[in-house]
């Protein structure tokens, strides 16, 4: 897991580690990651302005911004363009789109936050980053990553669903099964000793069995 | 810069941030009353007290004779 970077080798950032620092211009003006501290913070990177399926994304970002900042999360997106790039296609998504942009979108023109994160994938394209996911919590630790293939554009509803399934962990020390939805039952951790396991199916839970339990959260 | 326009001079947003700040203030104090994201208020007080509009003392800002003749 490590990536040459100007001669030295750096190694890409790890999830339950904490995100790497940096500091770049965005259309917002020149921010740090820990700026955004207190916050949970969606880092996503695009492969290139004005192209329609990175459009169509920084249009999904926007469509759900309200429920993310309902759920004390900002975006920030990225690209290997200037800032006048960006400016010029939020600007058109809005002109073309109707649909103002309201989250800062990193201009990445040396790689230097895309090669700390690993967003190149010299495979696809060595020179745009690929459809990176970066979640980071209000203490800067890193909690999710995913990464979609320049072909496909990312699912807004996934993006939200893992916001609320990390949340809902941290909240009720919980896990969440496949295909969780908020409301849903939650998946209690498995008990880490034979009396624990023994314990459990009497606490009334909906088991399977000793490892396979949930339950309904009360809210 | 977030708060800084190329001329060097504090843009909209540093101009608002410098009112604010005519009273000592925390960054979530400024963020409260402008309605602005944390983030952004926290670039902005970076890059004005780096310039000299904003000083910074036991986690309040408060704006500077600079920063004062940039309102005027």
């Amino acid at each position: 897991m490590c990536e040459e970077q100007k001669g030295r080798s750096i190694r890409l950032p790890m999830l339950g580690e904490k995100a790497p620092e940096f500091e770049a211009v965005t259309t917002q003006g020149k921010l740090k990651l820990s700026d955004f501290r207190g916050s949970w913070l969606i880092l996503f990177s695009h492969p290139a302005d004005f192209t329609p399926v990175c459009t169509t994304e920084f249009i999904g970002f926007a469509e759900i911004f309200d429920e993310l900042q309902a759920r004390n999360v900002q975006l920030m997106g990225l690209s290997i363009d200037s800032v006048y790039s960006h400016i010029s296609w939020v600007r058109n998504i809005e002109e073309k789109f109707g649909m103002k942009i309201p989250f800062p979108v990193i201009a990445d023109l040396n790689k230097e936050v895309a090669s700390l994160y690993g967003m190149i994938m010299p495979g696809e394209s060595k020179t745009e980053t690929s459809r990176c996911v970066f979640v980071i919590d209000p203490d800067g630790i890193l909690r999710a990553m995913v990464y979609y293939p320049l072909t496909t554009g990312r699912n807004m509803d996934e993006i939200l669903r893992i916001i609320d399934a990390l949340q809902t962990t941290d909240k009720h020390h919980v896990a969440t099964p496949a295909n969780w939805r908020p409301g849903e039952p939650v998946i209690v951790p498995p008990p880490p000793t034979q009396e624990a396991a023994e314990e459990r199916l009497k606490q009334g839970f909906d088991c399977k069995d000793w490892y396979f339990c949930k339950k309904t959260l009360d809210e | 810069m977030a708060c800084i326009s190329p001329d060097g001079k504090p843009n909209l947003l540093g101009e608002k941030i410098l009112e604010t700040a005519k009273e000592p203030c925390t960054p979530e104090e400024i963020a409260s009353t402008l309605i602005l994201p944390f983030f952004r208020v926290r670039g902005g007080l970076r890059d004005l007290v780096e310039a000299g509009y904003l000083k910074e003392e036991r986690g309040k800002y408060m704006i500077t004779d600079k920063g004062l003749q940039a309102l005027e």
